[in-house]
């Protein structure tokens, strides 16, 4: 009986370190997730009819906004026509958003075919600003109420362009590398230290991110268990 | 039975008939009919609708207090509360709906195009900061207005995919926001049917003559970065 129970004791401990080993190796896996650089891929033609295509990265917690650098002379080019580039949005939980970027085509608020700077806001009612055009290789937007005053102010370059009233904190930070329509190929962007304020206002870091591989970009739909970020809908 | 007798129970049959009706119609005069509206079109693309899911994770709707709903009706359906989330920072969302199922993958849009109505709750962290920038940004200043004694701010669906979004400023520093696809004038209808209790917090209390809405200069350079909690 005292062998039995000794054996059964035995076997009862091998079986819990099995099963220990399930939970770390869970968190051993959330870590290694949670510290890879956010990536979304890029490298395909726009194929839906009448639609319109963005590849991009999104963070999806509530925050006070952030800002990034984006390359202005890797893929995230900015095409003819109806296409922005390397806009940062900033998203709120009523679909909301102020947005700055770089774009061309006529799109309002900008209307010819020069690639300029400009911001985009809907809180209240949209309201928006062709800004100047750029020398450089890359280019930094900055959305943020980083000092919890209620004010989202936008930067592009360091240089302050406007503000706007918004009690609530953000839900999403989204950052492009490149959108365009149908039948154009979809080539990405790359972005770089990205950063989003907590609703304490603290800067933290969110990594960069490489819009510029190939190839993966193929059906996808806008879900949550799609492991890419890039986004085709049907729009304007 | 006499002739007199009849007439009296006839009368009296009448009578409780032409009661009922006027009944009836006062029941039915106190539903409010909304129709529902698109959002005018922004002219240029959209980021993706914001899904339900990135509201929060779902709580148990009974462990929310409900708003009364049961005289409202979009589009023709009576509405009930369907689901609510909860935020990280404890902003609660209720979702009025007519009877679409509703998931993580719902698209805001969506559900608001089926005649869903969304009650935000949150609490603002810093309410007299909120009031002063409220009261003197000039995207904000002199645009308030009051339905039922609550002061509040409002506007109609637009850029594609923003809801008409009506916020009610109460006096223990939330913000009860309701989202439609209605007109303005109806969201503030539906407002006053919900019943929410509040004071009137007095925006022109809260100018300041020295205001300006420029910014300072981007610090972005000079904060100490934090890395995210893995």
């Amino acid at each position: 009986m005292i062998m039995k129970n000794k054996k059964m004791t035995s076997t009862t401990i091998k079986t819990n370190s099995k099963l220990l080993a399930i939970p770390v190796i869970a968190v051993l896996l959330t870590v290694f997730i949670a510290s890879m650089p956010p990536d979304a891929f890029a490298g395909t033609t726009c194929d839906v009819p009448d639609n319109h295509c963005y590849a991009y990265v999104r963070k999806t917690i509530s925050n006070r906004g952030g800002y990034g650098t984006i390359d202005i002379n890797a893929a995230n080019s900015v095409q003819s026509g109806y296409a922005i580039a390397n806009p940062i949005w900033i998203g709120f939980s009523n679909n909301e958003w102020i947005e700055g970027g770089w774009q061309k085509g006529n799109i309002s608020p900008c209307s010819n075919t020069t690639a300029k700077f400009y911001w985009y806001e809907t809180l209240g009612t949209t309201s928006s600003a062709c800004l100047e055009t750029t020398s450089g290789a890359t280019m930094t937007v900055k959305i943020d109420d980083s000092d919890l005053n209620n004010i989202y102010a936008v930067y592009i370059n360091g240089v302050w362009k406007k503000s706007f009233t918004e009690t609530r904190d953000a839900a999403r930070m989204t950052t492009g590398g490149e959108s365009t329509h149908q039948s154009n190929v979809l080539t990405g962007g790359e972005d770089s230290g990205l950063v989003y304020y907590t609703t304490s206002g603290v800067a933290t870091s969110w990594g960069s991110a490489n819009l510029s591989y190939s190839s993966h970009m193929h059906s996808y739909t806008d879900t949550r268990t799609s492991p890419y970020n890039d986004y085709q809908y049907g729009g304007p | 039975m006499h002739k007199k007798q009849l007439s009296i129970i006839c009368g009296m049959t009448l009578t409780l008939v032409l009661i009922s009706v006027v009944i009836a119609t006062n029941q039915e005069s106190e539903i409010l009919a909304i129709g529902l509206i698109t959002p005018t079109d922004a002219n240029r693309p959209t980021p993706p609708s914001i899904t339900l899911g990135e509201h929060g994770k779902q709580v148990a709707t009974s462990n929310i207090q409900s708003l009364d709903v049961s005289k409202v009706r979009m589009a023709g359906k009576s509405v009930k509360l369907d689901a609510a989330r909860e935020s990280t920072s404890g902003t609660i969302y209720q979702y009025y709906g007519t009877g679409s199922p509703v998931n993580d993958n719902t698209k805001l849009t969506d559900f608001m195009e089926s005649g869903g109505i969304v009650v935000e709750t949150r609490t603002l962290r810093f309410p007299e900061k909120a009031y002063i920038a409220l009261a003197n940004h000039e995207d904000t200043k002199g645009q308030g207005f009051i339905v039922n004694g609550i002061m509040a701010f409002g506007y109609e669906a637009h850029a594609g995919i923003v809801p008409t979004t009506l916020d009610l400023y109460t006096d223990d520093g939330k913000v009860v926001s309701i989202w439609t696809y209605a007109t303005l004038s109806d969201t503030i209808k539906i407002a006053e049917k919900l019943d929410i209790q509040s004071g009137f917090i007095d925006l022109n209390d809260y100018v300041d003559p020295n205001w300006t809405d420029v910014s300072e200069f981007d610090t972005s350079d000079e904060v100490p970065i934090m890395e995210p909690e893995s």
